[in-house]
């Protein structure tokens, strides 16, 4: 059956992150062995059993990447961490969505039998000078001929008509996005999350007061620039029940791009990559929307929440709104989300952010921030666009 | 002081685009074999494969899909000019068929979601034209 090499034959086994910091006092290199160390330990494995490697890795523009100093790649890591046996490896950038692509790379892998034990790393760096992700190029090649020239370069600026046409074509409201906004800050609240976003509560009011980035986006839609790494051990279910901590078992992995990959050039509002991942990613998993007890909603951007709600068939089109304005995706509600306080808050973690907070739920160590039903979650990462979709269960 | 915009390259796929704006006129390319219009430019048809790609000079009428007010420059050559806005325009002659370009020649107070508009030409130098929107007189 389709997915079924995956489905309940492959786990996270073990985590590892530094949390998102602003200005950390070692290279992005040191802070993904941090991420590594603590990864194999809190499996119980030893560095020599990792036998496959995936990064994903951010410097803000891959030009400007440093390898060792704002960037890490699979060759650097082998060498780091002296490892002969590796059988898989794969580096990947935006081709990949985010740190959860790594996540569902590996899980393929081991589920393909190309090694047991695969590590994935993903690394965020945060430019210390300039205007955060600006595109400096005096010069606009390629695509970025029809964009930059218009000021129309950077990725607030580029996802805020998408919010404004669907504000148009379903009504929905800044009333209802600030509902979520200020939930997730309620939620980075609630106990000693490592992040970026000030510690202070935010209110409705305080949001519609805020400053705009490009409307009808504000800065609190935006996540947080950052420094920050994370890894994860994936393995197979059994090896993973011989590790020390309850394995979170992978159900399902997708991927989706819509017919424009380009998502300043979507046809409509419609393009969205999630529905396309959606259309097998709960046959594969073999349980459904309304089987997850929490979400790990990917907030790269504040309006994300509304589309992954309706792409992933958790509403029908157009009833995001009212499902989190009626408080839906709180702690209290049906589908608690980012308890964490997701990238709004803790910082552009790129999907890790929410792996690793996944995963900690679903063990039930997430401490204060743990919620009473955390059998079963999905993981997002990407805007609806180039998106990727895991489904978890805990091994219980 | 606000520093330079960038500056398109044409090249290959591209160039009758630029030399058309040159020309003030709002030039894609059009499928000889489905008539189908491709924008942003490229060598084959998305619709059918061809390489039967040919310029094609539109109207440059159209309808503002979406659009967003920009108070941060991202890219140089900005600075001075936030608030600006940056308009996704849905052009006339096929469904689905974008620009985008700045809303020029009007408040942005003013713009709103299915606003006709009409390409202007902004010639920013000798040797570039870049084509922009505004509203359709």
């Amino acid at each position: 059956m389709r997915g079924a090499p995956i489905r309940e034959n492959v786990a996270i086994a073990g985590i590892g992150y530094t949390g998102c910091y602003r200005s950390p006092d070692a290279p992005i290199s040191t802070m993904a062995m941090r991420a590594i160390v603590e990864a194999v330990a809190d499996a119980g494995i030893e560095v020599a059993d990792i036998d496959g490697i995936c990064t994903y890795d951010l410097p803000i523009r891959t030009s400007d990447g440093v390898t060792g100093v704002n960037t890490v790649n699979c060759e650097y890591l082998i060498e780091a961490l002296g490892l002969p046996g590796v059988t898989w490896w794969a580096d990947r950038g935006m081709n990949v969505p985010m740190g959860l692509g790594g996540v569902s790379e590996a899980a393929m892998a081991v589920a393909a039998g190309m090694c047991e034990v695969a590590l994935v790393v993903s690394t965020s760096w945060r430019p210390k000078s300039g205007v955060y992700a600006a595109v400096n190029e005096p010069l606009a090649t390629g695509p970025s001929a029809f964009t930059t020239p218009y000021g129309f370069g950077i990725m607030p600026q580029m996802w805020a008509p998408w919010w404004r046409r669907y504000m148009f074509e379903y009504g929905a409201t800044e009333e209802q996005l600030a509902t979520f906004v200020v939930g997730n800050r309620a939620n980075y609240l609630l106990s000693n999350v490592p992040g970026v976003a000030p510690k202070d509560p935010l209110t409705v009011d305080d949001y519609l007061n805020s400053r705009w980035i490009a409307s009808p986006l504000r800065l609190l839609d935006c996540d947080w620039p950052c420094d920050n790494a994370g890894a994860v051990i994936v393995t197979t279910a059994e090896r993973a029940r011989d590790m020390k901590q309850i394995p979170a078992l992978v159900l399902a992995v997708g991927g989706g791009t819509g017919p424009r990959h380009s998502f300043e050039w979507w046809d409509n509002g419609a393009n969205h990559g999630g529905d396309y991942v959606a259309k097998g990613i709960w046959e594969k998993a073999g349980i459904g929307p309304e089987d997850m007890d929490f979400f790990m909603l990917y907030d790269g951007f504040s309006p994300f929440a509304f589309y992954w709600l309706e792409s992933l068939g958790f509403v029908g089109r157009g009833e995001a709104g009212d499902f989190i304005a009626g408080g839906g995706l709180s702690r209290e509600g049906s589908l608690p989300a980012t308890p964490h306080g997701g990238s709004l808050n803790e910082g552009r973690s790129l999907s890790m952010g929410h792996v690793i907070e996944g995963v900690r739920q679903l063990r039930g160590t997430a401490g204060l921030r743990q919620l009473p039903r955390h059998a079963t979650t999905v993981v997002t990462g990407g805007g609806d666009h180039m998106c990727n979709v895991v489904v978890l269960r805990a091994d219980v | 002081m606000q520093s330079e915009k960038p500056v398109p390259v044409p090249d290959v796929v591209t160039q009758q685009y630029w030399d058309g704006a040159r020309r003030e006129e709002l030039t894609l390319l059009r499928c000889r074999d489905c008539d189908t219009f491709v924008h942003p430019p490229k060598p084959t048809c998305t619709n059918c494969q061809s390489e039967a790609m040919e310029a094609a000079v539109v109207s440059g009428q159209g309808e503002i899909y979406s659009f967003s007010i920009m108070y941060n420059h991202g890219n140089p050559g900005f600075e001075d000019e936030v608030p600006y806005a940056v308009g996704i325009v849905h052009l006339a002659e096929q469904p689905g068929l974008k620009a985008i370009g700045n809303i020029v020649e009007c408040n942005i107070d003013d713009i709103y979601i299915g606003m006709p508009v009409e390409v202007v030409f902004e010639h920013r130098s000798p040797e570039v034209t870049v084509p922009q929107f505004g509203p359709r007189k």
